[in-house]
């Protein structure tokens, strides 16, 4: 704009009279136009153009305001300057034609005069908040101005103008006010013509091209108006006919009925009847017939026939496959459903409806959001719009609140297409998986703990295959192994681990273990870094696989500390036991001796007395043999000492009870093995599977046992190790009970076998030969037997005989 | 002093709870012609002790009621110049020390010879014998220093420390001639030759007053 025009206008407050003499031709040309214009738009460009050319602007617009349904207004743009969008690289009127754009944020200009009815005035337009959302791009506003149209203080519409050299204001909206009062007017005219035009146009329009067919008939039913007819038939021909001739004889009664309503009762009716679209095509339609009076005052009736025909085949096959559906699904525990695009039931099986807790008619056409909380209903909606979009069939775990609680289900849902492939819904199949995932939880808690406790265990838990092979062991079985990490000793020969003299043994266990006896076994292991162990392995066969294949499950506890103090408790056992019979010994031999010294030293003291006597010239005899007689008595009581002795151990603990020979046996086995293990000594027991009973003192039989077991120790302890065998068996007839110690030893001296059980008879460098005398001693108070033999395979052989209790033991 | 007279008044005392150990000591030393009084405990022994008794004990160690050991400790308490032997089964180390520390003449383990018995029965009648001479010498000569002045005994102290005359005049300031005159009144009092003879006899004195 040049500053020549710009100092013109700014005296706009007197307003040439060419100006206003140019301004009041075109608002006559204006309504002229409107007169004679069918086409609004043209008639508001030309007013467009003649606001811009009267105030020198740029571009503008006109809109009319509207009512919205709320009560606000809108402003529906009529017209509308092309404005040339600038880049902001390119210098001013460079841009091409692809670039004319329309005008934009035309609401946000007028905002001011719509909101207030007022003239709204801005030049200074970038500073106004009203072009805030002006896009980039858009023409620079150097000035504003948008004025009201007003009809009876009733705004009816906004002319906006934009781009004036120099501004607006008040002035030059008040010398534009015939302009603007002419097409404040002309907007109102043009409303009502349109009102009207529109009224008869719309009406054609919508019978013109609805599907339905519209008829108008008389009381004969005869045609007197069509709106469409169908290829095949003449206009005319259908002008002349009635409706009856269209529809198979069958429904005319119903016609004829609804008819007679229609104009007798002036009822509005509707009936289901077949009807010729073609001649040669019969369809299936609703028809509604009103009553109606046409403007040439002839009592008519309106017939709107809707085509059913589809949607009754559709209906058809739909209950038809529903039909199916419900056969099928009835009484299956799977929760089985379709529904429409809107995510309503179709279908519902009564398993759905008994996890609803109610009926299937209750369902049925019921929205979802009837059943689901708000939560999963969001959920479920997005999954089915989603299948619905991709077509894609889906199965997913959910977890439902319903009415029977909390649930889960495993669902799959598929799109559902009618016989065209289109998706009109959503199939889906459920199944209630609460308790199969409860049992899951379970099962799995419950592995987890065995896990802990399997791993938790101070033992060692493994398993073996039948070739040997460790299948698994926990962390404690691979410290006990001194294994770094499973991978050093899992998939190996379990053997490895088993210390050399047991894995024969161990093999044997092993087997029995797999062909399915549960068995222990002791044996010892040695560490992969060399340590040896005692264990303990409790072993079960244990089916696993589907071909149950037969493992060894064992747990195995490390029994070095226990057993070394059970050895050593043992030991100290046997030594108590050692010593107190040594000690018993010690007393009576210091009792003995004590005893024994008196009348010895008597007799010495007279022996030597008599000496002395002898000496003398002339002894006196009396007093010799009174000496003598002395020494006879002394001698005499001498001999009563021991016999008291004798007597001592033979009565000394005399306490009989029914005792079991073959655990009397065991017992003493038990107190001595820690002594035969220490001298690897191995010793095997024959028992009588059936106990063997006895009147007998334990402890003194017992006694009779560990000396027995301990001389056939002493006996076999300087052979070869392999060789170190004892072996105890007892045997029982009707009146006795036999109980036999054989050893491997070096046997019997020849000759000695009726010495063997006198007193301070012995073999052994520091023995003091009273083990075998007392035991004699007590199986003769017992009325038993104690003989001695040398065995058929080298060894000496101790056999005691008891008599056997007559009175067995319930026990 | 004829020896068979002395052992005539001497006595030797069997303790032994056992009554035929006991006969049988008795019948062995009477027929070895020593003199014997038998006793069945050792209270009842010291009951009939007293300071007239002379010879020697054979004591079982283990008796019914106070043992050998105790016996021998309470001889000891009432300074009895009788010396013991000890019989015994078997007597433990400790005891057997302890027995042979207190001076007891020998331990006998049971069954013994009679001859061990006999000669340990002639060393204690033989010591007693002795220790019974050595105490009546003491008593002689304890006897004759009583007699000695107070100013006779000054001059035998500085005498039997091997003085000369003048030393003895000089440190007690008397004359020579006094000195001369109580010296022979101490060797004629003390019934001795010479200054030497009188020492050993002190010495003697002092020796078991000192014990």
């Amino acid at each position: 704009m040049s500053d020549v025009q710009y100092r013109v206008d700014a005296g706009r407050s007197k307003q040439s009279i060419e100006q206003t003499n140019r301004l009041l031709k075109a608002v006559s040309e204006i309504q002229l136009n409107f007169i004679r214009a069918s086409n609004v738009h043209s008639w508001f460009e030309q007013t467009l153009q003649a606001f811009l050319n009267a105030t020198n602007s740029e571009y503008g617009f006109i809109g009319t305001v509207h009512h919205n349904a709320d009560g606000s207004l809108r402003l529906q743009s009529q017209v509308i300057s092309n404005i040339v969008r600038k880049q902001p690289s390119q210098e001013p009127g460079e841009s091409t034609l692809s670039e004319v754009l329309p005008f934009q944020d035309v609401g946000t200009l007028s905002d001011e005069t719509l909101r207030t009815g007022e003239l709204f005035i801005s030049n200074v337009p970038d500073a106004d908040r009203s072009f805030d959302d002006a896009l980039p791009g858009d023409p620079a506003m150097a000035a504003f101005m948008s004025i009201p149209l007003r009809v009876d203080n009733q705004l009816v519409g906004v002319v906006g103008i934009v781009g004036r050299p120099g501004g607006y204001d008040a002035d030059l909206a008040r010398w534009l006010e015939p302009l603007y009062t002419t097409c404040a007017t002309l907007i109102i005219a043009t409303k009502n013509e349109n009102a009207r035009l529109n009224a008869d146009e719309q009406w054609q329009v919508v019978v013109k091209n609805v599907p339905d067919s519209i008829l108008v008939v008389d009381r004969e039913g005869e045609i007197h108006f069509i709106n469409h007819v169908q290829d095949g038939y003449d206009r005319q021909q259908v002008l002349q006919s009635t409706i009856f001739d269209y529809q198979p004889i069958e429904y005319h009664e119903t016609i004829r009925d609804a008819l007679q309503r229609v104009f007798d009762n002036g009822e509005s009716v509707s009936y289901e009847t077949v009807g010729r679209r073609k001649p040669d095509e019969w369809r299936t339609y609703i028809c509604r017939v009103v009553p109606v009076n046409l403007s040439n005052g002839m009592q008519s009736a309106m017939l709107i026939a809707t085509d059913v025909t589809e949607e009754r085949a559709a209906r058809a096959a739909e209950a038809r496959q529903l039909g199916i559906l419900k056969a099928i699904t009835e009484g299956t525990t799977e929760l089985i459903f379709a529904k429409d695009r809107q995510s309503k039931p179709v279908f519902v099986n009564d398993a759905i409806a008994r996890v609803h807790c109610t009926t299937v008619e209750q369902m049925l056409g019921k929205s979802e959001a009837a059943f689901f909380s708000d939560s999963s209903l969001k959920k479920r909606i997005e999954d089915d719009q989603r299948i619905m979009r991709t077509g894609q069939t889906e199965t997913f775990e959910e977890s439902l609140s319903l009415a029977s609680g909390e649930r889960s289900f495993l669902t799959t849902k598929s799109p559902w297409r009618d016989q065209n492939g289109e998706i009109i819904g959503i199939i889906g199949v459920a199944k209630d998986i609460t308790e199969w995932k409860e049992t899951q939880t379970a099962i799995h808690q419950h592995r987890e703990h065995l896990r802990a406790i399997i791993e938790g265990t101070p033992g060692c838990v493994k398993l073996v295959a039948q070739d040997g092979t460790l299948l698994q062991m926990n962390a404690a079985g691979l410290r006990m192994c001194e294994a770094e990490s499973a991978e050093c000793i899992v998939g190996k020969q379990v053997l490895d681990v088993v210390a050399p003299d047991y894995r024969a043994a161990f093999t044997e266990f092993h087997k029995r273990v797999c062909s399915g006896t549960p068995e222990s076994m002791q044996f010892e292991i040695i560490g992969r870094k060399g340590t040896r162990r005692w264990v303990e392995s409790h072993a079960v066969p244990l089916p696993i696989g589907p071909d149950e294949t037969i493992v060894h499950l064992a747990i195995t506890l490390d029994i070095t500390a226990a057993r070394a103090a059970e050895e050593t408790i043992a030991a100290q056992q046997s030594q108590l036991l050692h010593v107190s019979r040594l000690s018993s010994m010690g007393q009576m031999v210091a009792v003995i001796s004590h005893e024994i010294t008196q009348p010895l030293a008597a007799i010495a003291n007279y022996s030597s007395a008599c000496e002395l006597l002898a000496e003398q010239p002339t002894p006196d005899i009396g007093k010799l043999r009174a000496y003598l007689e002395a020494i006879t008595e002394q001698s005499a009581r001498a001999g009563q000492i021991l016999g008291r002795v004798r007597n001592f151990v033979k009565h000394s603990v005399e306490h009989r009870i029914q005792t079991d020979l073959i655990q009397l046996a065991k017992d003493s086995l038990k107190l001595v093995s820690a002594d035969l293990r220490s001298r690897q000594i191995s010793v095997t027991s024959t028992f009588p599977n059936q106990a063997v009973f006895a009147s007998v003192d334990p402890v003194q039989i017992q006694q009779v046992l560990v000396n027995l077991i301990a001389n056939a120790g002493d006996a076999v302890g300087s052979q070869p190790t392999h060789q170190r065998k004892i072996s105890i068996s007892i045997s029982a007839d009707n009146e006795c009970v036999n109980v036999e110690v054989t050893d491997s030893g070096s046997g019997l001296p020849p000759g000695s076998q009726h010495q063997l059980f006198d007193p301070f008879y012995t073999s052994k460098p520091h023995g003091m030969g009273m083990g075998l005398s007392i035991c004699s001693d007590i199986l003769r108070s017992h009325s038993g037997t104690i003989t001695a033999e040398n065995a058929p395979n080298a060894g000496a052989r101790f056999r005691f005989t008891l008599p056997r209790s007559e009175k067995v033991s319930n026990e | 002093m004829n020896s068979t007279m002395t052992q005539r008044e001497l006595i030797v005392y069997l303790i032994d709870d056992d009554e035929s150990v006991l006969n049988s000591q008795r019948e062995l030393l009477t027929a070895a012609g020593i003199s014997v009084q038998p006793f069945r405990s050792a209270e009842s022994f010291l009951a009939e002790l007293n300071s007239q008794s002379a010879g020697c004990v054979v004591t079982d160690l283990k008796l019914s009621g106070m043992s050998g050991l105790d016996l021998q400790r309470r001889l000891i308490a009432i300074d009895s110049p009788l010396p013991l032997i000890v019989v015994s089964g078997h007597a433990n180390v400790s005891t057997t020390v302890e027995l042979m520390e207190n001076g007891a003449i020998t331990l006998l383990q049971k069954p013994y010879d009679a001859h061990q018995l006999l000669g340990a029965v002639q060393r204690g009648l033989d010591q007693f014998v002795e220790s019974r001479k050595i105490a009546q010498e003491i008593n002689s000569i304890q006897r004759r220093l009583n007699s000695l002045t107070d100013a006779e005994m000054s001059v035998l102290e500085l005498m039997i420390a091997g003085r000369p005359n003048k030393v003895i005049s000089t440190e007690l300031e008397i004359s020579m001639r006094t000195v001369d005159r109580r010296r022979s009144i101490v060797l004629e009092k003390m019934q001795v030759d010479s200054a030497p003879e009188l020492a050993r006899l002190v010495a003697l004195v002092e020796a078991t007053s000192s014990t």
